[in-house]
């Protein structure tokens, strides 16, 4: 159901025509929006891990969304917990919608250490990022990474379960 | 491009054979959500095939033991590989892992279809142990040494 500009009423009279267009299908849009929502908790018995140094899929069908969008903006979110295998490494985190990546240098966010100087502790990771405007349709989120050369990069999943979600606003 | 197989196998020792059998045509590897997967830089045929073969194959070689416990100061351990699929081989790739960090690397020679590698004197710890064949269908295999201390 597509936005309309509401109407400035004056005197004409209030037909339905109107009614159903300025209140009916706006309510709809706005009900629509505030209904698109896509979320996934991943649970499981072995964690993630990467040497991957281009971005790639942390897991292509789990922490994969797909989101009814309305030609609102969209809010991504991601927590999770991370650590390396080796120290002073990085870690690139990036969105991919549609299956092109958002950022095509190093991504949205960036995680360092957690390697043996940090113990060998995993290590929050959080963020959300808004993607303006996306044409009306199904469009697909998926969450990215990389590292650097010499370094195995896991995601927590046996012990936190992180979560990604999509919300059209 | 992904090369993708079931099974989610360890992650260093993936990297590790991919890296040296496929060199720079790969970004490297991942593993989880139940799969193993090869990142290809770009469309080859030959590292496709060379990435399927590693996947394939990982963990087929058939090793004397795949599991060695000991004490320090015991006999050095020796892992031997009779696979008829090295029979023919010069030599064979190698990894060893100490407490999940790089030990030691690099290729031994199979002496009359037989492989023999000697751990000297292994302290306290957990090795890996991972053996690669460098050509061919690129099987391998890990034993894990166990060893506490005396």
């Amino acid at each position: 159901m597509a936005w309309t500009s509401p109407k400035t009423w004056t005197s004409e009279p209030l037909t339905s025509i109107d009614l159903n267009t300025y209140v009916r299908d706006n309510q709809n849009h706005l009900k629509d929006r505030i209904d698109s929502s896509a979320s996934h908790i991943v649970n499981g018995s072995k964690n993630y891990s990467t040497t991957a140094t281009a971005w790639v899929d942390v897991d292509m069908k789990e922490l994969s969304l797909t989101l009814q969008a309305h030609g609102g903006a969209v809010l991504i979110g991601f927590t999770g917990a991370v650590r390396h295998h080796a120290d002073s490494k990085a870690t690139y985190f990036n969105i991919a919608v549609d299956d092109n990546d958002y950022f095509s240098d190093d991504g949205i966010t960036q995680f360092h250490n957690a390697g043996r100087d940090d113990g060998f502790r995993f290590k929050p990771i959080s963020f959300v990022v808004m993607i303006p405007a996306l044409p009306t349709g199904s469009h697909v989120f998926k969450l990215r990474w990389k590292t650097v050369r010499s370094n195995t990069t896991v995601m927590d999943i046996e012990k936190t379960h992180p979560q990604f979600w999509a919300k059209e606003i | 491009m992904d090369v993708i197989s079931a099974g989610t196998f360890e992650a260093v020792l993936l990297d590790h054979i991919a890296r040296q059998i496929i060199g720079r045509g790969t970004s490297g590897i991942s593993v989880g959500g139940g799969l193993s997967r090869v990142h290809l830089l770009n469309h080859s045929a030959p590292n496709q095939r060379r990435a399927s073969d590693i996947l394939n194959h990982f963990n087929t070689l058939r090793l004397d033991e795949n599991r060695i416990s000991m004490r320090e100061g015991e006999a050095d351990p020796v892992i031997r590989c009779r696979d008829q699929a090295i029979a023919n081989d010069i030599d064979v790739g190698y990894l060893v892992l100490y407490d999940g960090e790089v030990y030691a690397q690099g290729n031994e020679s199979v002496n009359a279809g037989e492989l023999s590698l000697t751990l000297s004197r292994p302290a306290a710890g957990a090795y890996s142990v991972f053996v690669y064949r460098l050509r061919g269908n690129y099987a391998s295999a890990a034993v894990q040494i166990d060893v506490q201390e005396a």
